[in-house]
């Protein structure tokens, strides 16, 4: 009893003494409040006939007849397909390159060319995806794209990159990992400089070579870094971008880049059905939380580190 | 003093808010006395000329490259004349959404509408007026209906109403069409092809002359095929076959597998681009500039812009190229989409509704179209050799429209394109005559459907387009032979086609019933 009472005061008296902290916070929660939480009502006009003009609440209820219409469609099952694999190559190979690069930037020790390396492999990650799609077209044109005339210089067949479906996904995700690596190395190099340094030396001082370091003291310093992006990233698997897919899609290879987001973008927005495209990404949004809180589960399980 | 150190910190956080809040208080200030300022000299000039005068808020979309200013003399001219001022709200960027926004909120009195599909929604939810219920008020608009049938059949909803005013005039330069460079073919000796076995025979002869070309430019992913499927007398999707009075699909047609036939051919030989699908203007522009493309499938503006654009105005000559003729049902013409798409509308409860149909009426009456067209004798024209000449310093259209306002969306319905014709070269003007004479296909009507119809469409049309535009592009680079032609075509039938075709003919009978 007379814990709990010592515990409420104490409560108060925490407000009391943290206000100013708090008050730094405040403006943070109420962003998130603001502009994150409050537009999560506009989920209700998936299971409403959203018109414009009556706005949300006068447009009749509809229940789940767009989800229904989404998993009827003929295009289910290929747009999800196309979508899981897409993200999951991404996640395959754009997972570990961060990670390799980082521990390559680590081992160069001229300050000087590791920065310059730094700033420019982070750069294109500034680039709009409208300019790297202009980008990829030029290079992969087969009139007088650099990559094909290197192809016949060495003898080749041309390839007509950007109609043959085969190609699609390896274009994709190789533009991709070249537009974030960079960025992504930052967090593992932020990881690294947090490691003592007077371990590397006591390692060396036990006669441990370069390779020995990295893979006894490197890697485990970065792990937690590197599983909780990998968690991140999992949820992300179905978070393919319309843009660049929009724009390095033809229709001669609709089969494989034919996403959710160009569905809903074809099917939902350009037709003005907006409670069509929120169902599907509503959708969406389960199944990536379904992923998320397994792959945090498993990491729990097998290492015990997590999210939560 | 570590109490102090937070505080200090906050104070710091606050100062800094406070800066930021400053700044853009500050320029909301500024801002508003502007608006301020315009309004008071506005009241005095209203006093000056003793016109009880009317404000309309109206919406409008704006080329980027002719972007509204407040100062333009066209809008002076109808508070001169009508004693009408505007306030007028041009988004820079994403006019739908925008114009959705104003639904959601305050309508203005006027606005532009991006389609006859987008005004017939909200008009039929109530946030549009019905121009028919005020007809008697409209006497100029029932005119110009009256005599252009064409155009009233494209202006009305699924229940016959009416929410969209059309702008006649502008679409003019708008069409598609063949162009071929005249300069190259005649250094060759060459003759520019009637039908695409001439093509064929052309296009291989110019890409024996010059290896690295493809001498024929077509561009963005299958856009081109609009116009090229007209020439084989076929259409690019539903149309109307005027002839037997019935509703066809174009791309299941005996004469699309021609066509497709044809481009299969011309892309085996690299007589058009490789990449065509993923090229747009920009490389499609460079083609011609490096003398790599002879024939081009485009809008008939380019015979005047490609030159300036390309910067080669003296070694370079685009010209009319009469469509070629494909296969038996062939016919020299080119697809041609008639109105512009975005119209204008007035929202239901404006509270100037006498104003606003005085000004929409004034831009259809002679008097409305002349001023709408010249401007004024004096400020923007002057008579020369009994011929009216715009002002020297607006060497072309789209100077007039970007300093005058001319010629604008908001500040004219219908145009009067003779007017214009004088800026644009020769070659463009006898090419705008032919193609007006015998190279157009039938204009294809603009349907209104129904929310329960459009529901359908959406859904079947995805699904159909889908396939359809994945197995042509198929066809057309090889990947798929035309030996399996029937099964694409019964593979549509199974996606619904004949219940999108059921649509489209009923919305078509529905619409000619209200025009008798």
């Amino acid at each position: 009893m007379r814990h709990e009472i010592l515990n409420k005061k104490s409560w108060i008296a925490r407000v009391r003494q943290d206000r100013y902290l708090l008050l730094l916070v405040l403006p943070c929660v109420l962003y998130y409040l603001i502009f994150k939480y409050g537009p999560m009502l506009g989920i209700v006009i998936a299971f409403k006939d959203y018109n414009l003009h009556r706005g949300i609440w006068d447009s009749p209820w509809v229940g789940f007849k767009w989800f229904n219409h989404f998993m009827n469609s003929r295009d289910f099952w290929p747009v999800l397909k196309n979508t899981f694999v897409l993200g999951f190559m991404k996640l395959l190979f754009g997972f570990p390159a961060p990670i390799i690069l980082a521990l390559l930037i680590n081992e160069v020790r001229h300050a000087f060319f590791r920065r310059f390396v730094q700033t420019v492999s982070y750069l294109p990650h500034f680039i709009s995806n409208v300019i790297v799609a202009g980008i990829m077209t030029m290079f992969l044109s087969p009139r007088n794209g650099i990559i094909n005339e290197l192809i016949s210089f060495l003898g080749f067949d041309r390839i007509n990159f950007l109609v043959e479906e085969s190609w699609f996904r390896s274009i994709y995700v190789s533009s991709e990992i070249w537009q974030h690596l960079g960025w992504s190395t930052i967090i593992y190099l932020a990881a690294l400089s947090t490691i003592d340094i007077q371990q590397y030396e006591a390692a060396r001082l036990d006669g441990a070579n370069r390779w020995q370091t990295t893979w006894n003291i490197t890697m485990p310093g970065i792990a937690p870094t590197a599983l909780i992006i990998l968690i991140l990233d999992i949820g992300k698997v179905l978070e393919i971008g319309f843009e660049k897919v929009y724009l390095l899609a033809t229709p001669a290879v609709y089969s494989k880049a034919d996403i959710i987001s160009t569905y809903v973008y074809r099917v939902g927005l350009s037709e003005g059905k907006y409670s069509y495209a929120t169902a599907i990404d509503l959708f969406t949004g389960m199944i990536s939380i379904i992923f998320i809180i397994s792959a945090n589960w498993a990491s729990r399980r097998i290492n015990g580190n997590s999210l939560w | 003093m570590r109490n102090k150190s937070v505080i200090s910190k906050v104070l710091l956080v606050f100062a800094m808010v406070l800066a930021i809040t400053a700044c853009s208080t500050q320029k909301s200030n500024t801002s508003s006395s502007e608006t301020s300022n315009s309004g008071t000299s506005s009241t005095s000039s209203t006093k000056s000329e003793n016109n009880p005068k009317v404000t309309l808020d109206m919406m409008v979309f704006q080329h980027p490259s002719w972007p509204y200013k407040e100062d333009w003399a066209i809008y002076k001219y109808y508070e001169e004349k009508l004693g009408i001022k505007f306030k007028v709200t041009a988004p820079p960027s994403d006019y739908d959404t925008a114009l959705n926004l104003a639904f959601a909120g305050d309508t203005p009195d006027i606005m532009i509408v991006s389609n006859l599909a987008q005004a017939n929604t909200y008009g039929s939810s109530g946030a549009l007026l019905n121009f028919f219920d005020h007809l008697d008020k409209l006497p100029n608009y029932s005119k110009f209906l009256e005599d252009h049938p064409k155009v009233k059949s494209a202006i009305l909803s699924a229940d016959g109403k009416n929410y969209y005013l059309p702008h006649y005039g502008l679409e003019q330069t708008s069409r598609r069409s063949w162009t071929y460079r005249d300069d190259i073919f005649k250094k060759n000796n060459l003759k520019a092809p009637t039908t695409w076995d001439e093509m064929y025979k052309a296009a291989k002869e110019l890409k024996k002359l010059y290896p690295d070309s493809y001498p024929i430019a077509i561009y963005d992913n299958l856009t081109g095929l609009t116009n090229i499927a007209a020439g084989f007398g076929t259409w690019y999707g539903p149309y109307v076959d005027y002839e037997k009075d019935e509703w066809r699909y174009g791309p299941t047609e005996d004469s699309f597998k021609e066509m497709l036939r044809y481009l299969n051919l011309f892309y085996k030989e690299g007589l058009i681009p490789p990449d065509f699908m993923a090229m747009k203007r920009d490389q499609f522009n460079d083609l011609l500039a490096q003398d790599k493309a002879f024939i081009a499938n485009d809008y008939i503006g380019v015979i005047d812009e490609v030159p300036v654009i390309i910067q080669r105005t003296d070694d370079f000559s685009l010209d009319y190229m009469t469509p070629p003729i494909g296969g038996n049902n062939g016919k020299p013409y080119n697809a041609y989409d008639g109105l512009l798409n975005r119209g204008m509308a007035v929202a239901a409860d404006t509270k100037n509704l006498d104003t606003v149909l005085k000004y929409v009426d004034f831009l259809y009456s002679p008097e409305g179209i002349e001023l709408a067209t010249y401007g004024r004798e004096g400020e923007t024209y002057y008579q020369k050799d009994g011929a009216r000449r715009f002002n020297d310093e607006y060497v072309n259209f789209a100077t007039l429209r970007k300093s005058t306002g001319i010629a604008t969306y908001g500040s004219h319905l219908v145009v009067d394109m003779k007017a214009y014709s004088y800026m644009s070269s020769d070659k463009f003007n006898k090419a705008m005559e032919k193609i007006q004479n015998g190279n157009e296909a039938p204009l294809q009507p603009r349907l209104a459907y129904t929310d329960a119809e459009n529901e359908t469409l959406t859904m079947k049309n995805a699904e159909i387009n889908k396939y359809r535009d994945e197995q042509i592009a198929k066809f057309i680079l090889g990947q798929r032979d035309l030996s399996t032609w029937d099964q694409y075509v019964s593979e549509i039938q199974k996606l619904g086609l004949d219940e999108v075709m059921k649509i489209n003919e009923d919305a078509y009978r529905r619409a000619q019933s209200f025009l008798k």
